[in-house]
């Protein structure tokens, strides 16, 4: 998200495209893209990943006449990508097509780990960090989309209440309620694999 | 039990550095010429209305004062004594609308 002084700012490209120039949507797609596939590879599987980012450019663009300039574009985008990824989940969970199994190989040498050393430097290694990953996307896959959108909004990523309850457009006692509840299930959940795990051991 | 609180916490830790350590994703080469061609093409459609969830918030907002104004008829009812054979019997007696037995396309 380099910007050159010699390149024109965000708000002088939006005026260009809102103007007719359709191409400088490129400029914009060249300066955010990274930022979108950042907050998007963290929320959605790596196969819908690139369908989702589109997504949310066409979104972008589709809005691109009600942005105000209040907030940097960036965040604005920020807003859009998440909410989109939040949109992918509700559809998914409306039609399920996984059923949710039981941990596969790495993600009980993972548990193993945790359980037996808790040693930090182990989980340093990709193939550890890689099995931690798929450990939370499975834990997160047995919630509901809204408790996954808040989970990784407030405890994941530190979103305030009053950011997570604007971009979701949520009340902000509703965000609060529901940020405890899901931490609630999301720990009861991890207790539960933990436990399969020392059975199993 | 101290052990599998413990163990509980070095988990939500790891998985929590876990979602920091995304690496960076492969992006294919169509990818950006594909965002392209659906944005031309949407060139000149209306722009879509922003998605904000007001309309949710408001709907919510005023589901607690139709719910007060649900119980106070609840409890109207309840304190007024309601039987339905007697109250419909009233209705079609009473016609109070006139519609029964002056309907309007006759």
């Amino acid at each position: 998200m380099k910007i050159n002084s010699s390149s024109p700012g965000d708000k002088e490209i939006i005026h260009r495209i809102l103007d007719g120039n359709i191409d400088d949507f490129e400029l914009l797609l060249e300066r955010y893209r990274d930022h979108v596939f950042k907050i998007v590879a963290k929320r959605i599987p790596p196969a819908q990943m690139e369908e989702i980012a589109h997504e949310v450019f066409v979104r972008a663009y589709r809005s691109l006449a009600g942005f105000r300039g209040k907030s940097p574009f960036g965040h604005w985008l920020a807003k859009i990508a998440i909410r989109t990824c939040y949109d992918f989940w509700r559809d998914r969970y409306r039609c399920p097509e996984v059923p949710m199994s039981l941990l596969d190989r790495e993600g009980m040498d993972f548990m193993n780990t945790v359980a037996v050393t808790g040693a930090r430097a182990s989980f340093r290694k990709r193939e550890s960090s890689q099995a931690a990953r798929e450990l939370l996307g499975l834990a997160l896959n047995h919630l509901s989309a809204e408790d996954r959108t808040v989970i990784e909004m407030i405890h994941l990523e530190h979103y305030s209440v009053k950011e997570t309850a604007a971009i979701l457009g949520w009340s902000r006692a509703n965000v609060k309620v529901r940020a405890f509840r899901a931490r609630k299930k999301l720990r009861h959940l991890l207790e539960r694999l933990l436990t399969v795990n020392r059975r199993l051991e | 039990m101290n052990s599998g609180k413990d163990d509980l916490e070095r988990l939500e830790k790891l998985l929590a550095s876990a979602w920091e350590e995304v690496p960076p994703p492969a992006i294919s080469e169509s990818w950006q010429a594909g965002v392209m061609t659906d944005i031309r093409r949407l060139q000149g459609e209306p722009a879509e209305p922003e998605k904000n969830g007001y309309s949710g918030r408001l709907v919510w907002r005023f589901s607690a004062a139709v719910l007060v104004c649900a119980l106070l008829l609840a409890f109207y009812t309840l304190l007024r004594g309601f039987i339905p054979y007697e109250d419909l019997a009233l209705i079609y007696l009473e016609d109070p609308i006139g519609f029964m037995f002056n309907p309007p396309f006759v």
